[in-house]
Parts: structure tokens; sequence; C-alpha cells
């Protein structure tokens, strides 16, 4: 796209621009140039490129002001900036700052690369130009919208630190004199022999502002080499005795560690009141006004809570107390209470009506020579055992191999879970019905195995009551524990078998030394929740057999029932329970001890 | 890498462990098939006639269906009440747990109550303590609540004797507290901020967020309530007040023909089921999370 025809640039503009310091001053300059339109020639832009990205001399004024706080303001502010005349260049058709333009996290702006369009235009690669702070205008100039629409205007990026020469201007004056220019990257020869006839006539003093308009190949020859290939060039590696100015050493621009970036950050501060004065009488009172110090770009509020909650224990713990309240009297009246009751019950001869009479530990030591609370633990026990012989290892072998088919994973689990969905009380029924001597299934299918007699009576012969409930039990619960050890099992790390395998493991000893390795905790926790509750079953027993025949399955639970509200010896059933609950208390400690190390 | 579980593709090349895992699939289908025969069985009872019910072998399948054990189990057994009776017991369990288990949660996880420490060690050690040994004084106190040495009501036969022992569960107040642990403090203190009172909090905050735990628990408990048959059998007297599976054993006490029974038993047994289906997943989750056991 063709630039328009641009006035030229008074030659003391960029002195006048450089000595404005004030917001009103530069605003002026620039309107009477958009008065004028009159906007900065490329030779102008060119002339003034060393001074400009010239970084720290010696013995310049602008070199004093170079300190953090102010590398941290030229920071944000040129973000800003960019913003602003990224956000410019799409309508405007004059490209301030192409797109492709990068700035890197010190600051320097790296201008993109042009590509030649055809082979007569020769492109320059305006050099990398480090940002030196302390060139930069103040950052209040920079940050209104007038004021980029005045840079739009002028067609030409402020003079700065991240000074860029638009794409535009360097396209403009490419068919001119820029074919001279050689690339200054590049360390090709021509430049190197021009660097070597450096004498004291051809340099005039550098440094020093204002600059004379001066021819660009002498311009370009006094650029500062901020790119690395430069300094390979012969003439910088060996320092010339001649040469009374030494071209000074690319100062580069420096790089902020992470500490000194936040530190500036953190010292732009600024203070606002609340958005709303937060009310909170009955909370806290704020001792001091709330200020809000977003440290970072991030809104990551700061509030300081020990100021104002002074008095937040004592204040919100009395909240506690109230929530704690309900759950406090809950368990007093439903479980200490009837706790210290119970053993209360149990010292007496308790007479639901009429006078109890104190009888000490009568009851315990009767229930020591009650044969048949002896037997009900026996029974307790033989069902424990039973229930754990025959019902333990077989979730735990479903499961391992339930975790290796591929189909049907869902459907088999379901399967198992079935029964336990089921009610205790109908699936009791339910199994009293199967159990049945004349014309139960098991019966049947005993019939099938070709059994010579059978009616067998599974629930009124004696000695198999105890393992028909305990078969009841395990149909009962399986598919639970199911549930639990293929939890533990997926849990396992796969890639152990892996290395098992790589070492030479057999599928048996996979499962030996990893599978059940990696279940003992739940395996352990298993063992005691059912010998806990086999030890307190009820239900099943009371509607299977309620104790029957002859005493055969009378367990814990079924003869207390049956002492306080069959024989109406309520003290001797208090007594019992609490022995029970002493007996159930030893065996949870070791199952909470065993429990604790998963957490609790 | 089709690389699942204990088997890699080279084991399963193996003969020997192709053949276990045969042996296994057979044995994992045959203790699927003990799990759900009775079901079967159950089901099939139900729907024979009476007169075929006392046959030898047993039969399985019978030429028409017979609805009638499910007509007559209706008639006989007052459903709509049990029912009923079981729903308000349920509900009241529920709610009873939940609010007081989530307040006593929420106050030991991000309050500070004075003895605090003391206070949680006192309610978790309810959890050792088995609920089968309290039932005789629970049933005294239940009788004469809440001593005899004050003034007292009878609770035996009521819903309020049926719900009480239960809505306070030290098991629920562990889990959780856990869980609230887990929410952000900041959370908590904006909210201090804008003026919220530790109520506001608790209510507009914490329990909108913890409804999945919530949703799990309150599943739990309400299956274990429905499930529930020590208690209704020591606390309920009165047959109107009976639950469903107080009044189901009851009916079987009272003999009636296995096909009735087996119809109710039927009946009771669809609504946990269908209730499994309809909550899955968060009863699967909540069984391996807590390790319930009903």
């Amino acid at each position: 796209m063709p630039a328009p025809r641009r006035k030229r640039l008074p030659t003391d503009f960029f002195d006048k621009l450089l000595s404005n310091q004030t917001d009103d001053q530069m605003n002026d300059l620039l309107s009477s140039l958009v008065e004028e339109q009159i906007a900065p020639t490329p030779d102008a832009v060119l002339d003034e490129l060393p001074r400009l990205s010239i970084p720290v001399m010696p013995g310049k004024k602008r070199t004093k002001e170079f300190h953090h706080e102010k590398i941290e303001d030229s920071i944000v502010t040129r973000d800003e900036s960019l913003e602003d005349l990224s956000g410019l260049s799409g309508d405007s058709g004059i490209d301030i700052i192409p797109r492709t333009a990068r700035m890197n996290a010190a600051g320097v702006v790296i201008p993109p690369t042009v590509e030649p369009k055809s082979k007569s235009e020769t492109i320059v690669k305006p050099p990398v130009m480090p940002a030196v702070p302390g060139a930069v205008p103040e950052p209040e100039k920079r940050k209104s919208r007038g004021m980029s629409d005045l840079v739009e205007k002028a067609g030409a990026a402020l003079p700065g630190a991240d000074f860029v020469v638009p794409e535009e201007l360097i396209r403009d004056v490419s068919g001119e004199y820029i074919a001279e220019v050689p690339q200054p990257e590049v360390p090709t020869a021509d430049l190197t022999s021009s660097a070597e006839t450096i004498t004291e006539e051809t340099v005039p003093a550098v440094p020093v502002p204002p600059l004379p308009v001066k021819p660009v190949s002498q311009v370009v020859q006094e650029l500062p080499e901020p790119v690395e290939p430069l300094t390979s060039a012969p003439v910088f590696e060996e320092p010339e005795p001649v040469r009374p100015i030494e071209v000074p050493a690319p100062v580069k621009p420096r790089e902020l560690t992470h500490e000194e970036l936040r530190k500036a950050r953190r010292s732009v501060r600024w203070e606002q009141p609340p958005l709303r004065k937060p009310k909170m009488p009955k909370m806290a009172v704020p001792t001091q006004p709330i200020t809000f110090k977003p440290p970072d770009e991030t809104l990551d509020f700061v509030i300081p809570t020990d100021a104002l909650f002074k008095g937040k224990v004592r204040r919100v713990s009395r909240a506690a107390l109230f929530f704690l309240l309900p759950a406090f009297i809950g368990f007093s009246l439903f479980s200490w209470y009837p706790m210290i009751k119970g053993f209360i019950i149990s010292l007496f001869n308790y007479a639901p009506i009429g006078t109890s009479t104190f009888v000490g530990f009568a009851n315990y030591a009767r229930a020591f020579h009650d044969e048949m609370f002896w037997r009900t633990l026996m029974h307790a026990g033989g069902f424990c055992l039973m229930a754990l012989g025959l019902g333990f290892w077989l979730p735990i072998v479903l499961s391992i191999l339930l975790n290796e088919i591929r189909w049907g994973k869902g459907l088999l689990k379901f399967l198992f879970f079935l029964p336990f969905l089921m009610p205790s009380v109908p699936a009791a029924i339910l199994w009293k019905w199967i159990l049945d001597q004349g014309f139960g299934l098991l019966n049947a299918v005993a019939a099938l195995l070709g059994v010579a007699h059978p009616h067998i009576g599974w629930l009124t012969t004696p000695n198999l009551a105890l393992l028909s409930i305990v078969v009841l039990y395990i149909w009962k619960n399986t598919g639970w524990a199911i549930l639990i050890y293929s939890a533990a099992l997926a849990n396992i790390d796969e890639t152990l078998y892996e290395e098992a395998e790589l070492d030479g493991a057999s599928v048996w000893g996979k499962i030996w030394h990893i599978t059940m390795p990696s279940l003992r905790a739940v395996t352990g926790v298993m063992l005691i929740i059912t010998i806990i509750n086999t030890i307190q079953i009820f239900t099943e027993v009371f509607i299977l057999t309620n104790g029957g025949p002859m005493n055969a399955t009378e367990v814990i639970a079924t003869y207390i029932y049956k002492q306080a509200f069959f024989y109406m010896d309520i003290g001797y059933a208090a007594a019992l329970s609490f022995m029970m609950l002493v007996m159930l208390l030893i065996i949870t400690v070791f199952r909470l001890r065993r429990l604790a190390p998963e957490g609790e | 890498m089709d690389y699942r579980g204990l088997l890699s593709p080279n084991d399963r090349r193996n003969p020997w462990v192709k053949a276990g895992m045969g042996l296994g699939l057979t044995g994992m289908i045959a203790t699927a098939l003990i799990m759900v025969i009775p079901f079967l069985w159950m089901v099939s009872t139900s729907l024979a006639p009476s007169q075929t019910l006392f046959s030898w072998p047993p039969k399985w399948f019978y030429g028409n269906l017979d609805w009638s054990s499910y007509k007559i189990a209706w008639v006989h057994v007052p459903f709509a009440t049990y029912i009923f009776n079981s729903v308000i017991y349920c509900f009241g369990v529920v709610a009873g747990q939940l609010v007081l288990s989530s307040l006593a949660a929420y106050a030991f996880a991000k309050l500070q109550p004075p003895f605090g420490r003391f206070l949680l060690i006192l309610f978790l050690s309810t959890l050792m303590i088995p609920v089968e040994s309290l039932l005789i004084p629970l049933y005294l106190v239940m009788k004469s609540f809440p001593a005899e040495s004050l003034p007292h009501t009878n609770l035996i036969s009521t819903y309020w004797g049926l719900i009480l022992p239960t809505v306070v569960s030290a098991f629920n107040i562990l889990i959780l507290k856990s869980f609230f642990e887990r929410l952000p403090d900041d959370l908590l203190d904006a909210a201090r901020l804008d003026g919220c009172s530790e109520w506001m909090i608790f209510r507009k905050i914490v329990l909108p967020l913890s409804t999945p735990i919530l949703t799990v628990l309150a599943i739990f408990s309400f299956i274990t309530t429905w499930n529930s048959f020590f208690w209704p059998l020591i606390v309920l007297n009165d047959p109107k007040m009976y639950t469903l599976m107080l009044g189901v054993h009851k009916m079987v006490e009272a003999g009636e023909p296995w096909n009735v029974i087996m119809a109710v038993v039927t009946l009771t047994t669809l609504p946990t089921i269908l209730l499994y289906l309809a909550f899955q997943k968060y009863i699967v989750r909540g069984v391996v999370f807590t390790g319930i056991h009903g």
C-alpha cells in the first residue's frame, strides 16, 4: 500500500521532542505536526536511530534515571501502549507497529523481519533495539487514547525506548538509499571495512545531543551493536589504539530477575476505598480501613484477616456450640444415657412395675454360671468361624476373577450384588422357604443330585441349622464384599504386575506377591467387620429358627431378646447386653487401631 | 497397551491360565446363578397356584400365571399402612441424621468449638457402641422419656419413639467432617466478609456444596432404616404402627400359604431394587467409600 506523501520533518524535531518533558508540551508539538500534516521523514528517522537506540552511555544525562522503578514503569506503560497501538492498526490502514512485532519481557521490541516483495526491493532489518529505560518519556504521556490518535496521524511511532521503524516508512524509502545500508546483524566484510575506517574526523561527538544531521551511511557506521555477531567482528576483538572514541560496547538490556520483577511490581500500588462497606456488625468490627492491595495483575486480594477478625476465635466458637448442641443432646439422650442406664439396670433385679432391688453384680455372676449363655457364645463363635471359613475367601477370589474378564463384568457384579439389596427380613423369609423340609428348593436340588432321602430338615436338624443360617449370611453379603474388594483391586498399580512379569513372575506369583499384599489392609478390615456382624447377628436367626431347634442356634442377641421380652428379666438382659458391649468394644478398638493408619 | 489388571496378553496365551480362567468363569457363572435363583424361585412361587405349590419335585413354570396371591397379600396385609409407617420412619431418621450430623460436622470441621477435640472424641466413641447392646436400656428410656425422675411420656409405639434413637449418627459426622474439611476456608471467609452469619454460611454455601455426599448418606440411611428390624420389633407393639419389615414378619408368623408369603416378599424387595437401579451410581460409590454394612 503506497503511503501518502508526507512533508519533511523539521530537522530539530527529535531534539524538541526529547527535550520536551511535559505532557502539554509534547501534545502541543505533536498537534502542531498534525496541523501542518508533517510526518517524520525516513531520513530524519534514520538519522535519529543511533541516538534513540544507543544504550546507556557514559556522561549522558538520561542515564541517571536508570533504576528499577523506572524500568517497571516503562514496562507497564509500554504494555498499554502496545495494546493501544495494535488496536489502532486495524482500521487506520497504517501499521504503526506491525502485528508481528514482539516485545520481550525486558521491554525490547523486536521488529518483524520484512520479507522482500520482489527482488528489486532491498530490505533493512532494523537492529534489535534495546529499551533504555531512561530514554522513555514519562509513562503518563502515552497513556491517553488521544495520544495514540495523534501518533496515528503523525504516521510514526513515538520516539522512545520502544521505538520501531514503521514498516511503511521502510518500504517507502527502500528505493532511495536503504540499499546502501548494510545489514547490521550480519558482520559482513563491507561493514568491517567501514568500521575500520572510523577516525576522529568521521565520528563527531556521538553521544552529545543534539545530533547534527548526518549522512545515512555515517550514521549506520555509528550504529551500536547490540547484536551478538557484531562483537565477533575483528575490530572489536582487538581494539585499535588509534581510535580515539570507542564505540561503546553494547549494553544488553538487563534481564530482570523474577524477584526484582516482583518487587518492582509490588512497588506499583494504589489504594482505593472498598467497593461497598462490608456490613458485619455481628461478625467482627474492622479495626482498620480495608485496603485492597492488588499485588500484581491478578486480582488476588490480600485481606488482613487477623486484623479484621480480632477475637474471631471466641466469637465464632460460640456459634459452634449452637451447631453442636442438637447432636450433643441426641448423643446424650440416646447413646450415653442408655449406656449408663443399662449398666445401672444390670445391677438391679429390675421390676417393670413396683420396686427394683439392688443385687450388685449378681446378674453378671449368674451369666457366668448360665450354661445357656456359654452356649450362645459358642454359637456366635461357631457362626463366625463358619462364615469366615466358607465365605471369606469367596469374594476375594470372585473379585480377582471379575477384574480379569473382559465382558459381562457389570452384569455379573450386579447379580452378585442383588442379594445384598434384599432387606434382611424378606431374605430370611425367602430362605426359610428355600430350606423348607418338605418342598424347599434346596431339597429339590439334593434330589436332582441323587440324594436318597431328599427331605433334609435344614432348619430343624440341630447340627445343620446354624450352617444353613451361615449359608444365608454368605449369600447375602458376598456381593457387598465383592464391591469393596473390586474397588481395592482397581487401586492396585498395574505397573507392579508389569514389572513382576518382566522379572519372570508367574500368574500365581503375581497374585500371591502383589495382589494379596495390596489387599491386606482391606482384608483386615473385612475380617473385623465380619466378626462383629456375626457376633451381633439377630434378624436372620430370629426369623429362620428363633434360636431353635433345641437352642442349637441361640445366639447372644436372640438370647438377650428372650430374656428381656419373654422372661421379663430385664436386669439380666441388661447385664448380658453390657457384656456384649464390652466384648464388641474390645474388637472394635482393635478394628479402629487397624484402620488408624489409613486415616480414621 | 492392552494391559489391564493381573493377566498380561502373554499370560492369556498360557494354556494353564486359559484353563484356570475357564474354570473361574464357570465358577463365577455358577455363583451368579446361586445368587439369582432364589429370586427366581421367589417370583415363581408367588405366581404359583396354591394347588401346585406342594408338588414334588417342585415346579418352576406353570401354564398360566396366577396373580391371586398378590391380591390376597394386598388384602391380608395392610401394605398401605406399613409402607406409610416405614416411609415416615425413614424420612424422619434421614432428616434427623442429615441435619444433626451436618451441623455438628460443620462445627467440628470449620469452627473452633471450645473443647472441640474432647467433644469429637466423645461423639465418635459412640461408633464403638454396638446398637444391639443398647436396645434394652433404650427401650426403658423410651418407655419413660426422658427420665423417670422427670415429667415423662411414654414413647413406645409412637413415631417419636421409633425415630429418635437413630437420629444421631457418629458415622455420618465422621464422613461429613472429612468432607467439610476439604472445602476451602477462603470461601467461608469471603462470605464472612460479606456479612454472612455462620448459619447463613452453612445454609447458603456449605450445604449446597456438599449435596453429593449428603445424597449418598441420605440414600444409605434410608436403606438402613427401611431394612431395620430389631428396634421396630422392640419398640412397636401396636399393629397400626408396624413398619413394613415388622409387618411382613408378623404376617409370616401368623401363617399364610407360601405363595402369598412370597408375593409379600416380592413386593417388599422390589422397592429397594428399584431404588438401587435409580441411584446405582451413588450406592456403589457409597458402599465403597463408607464401607457401610447393611
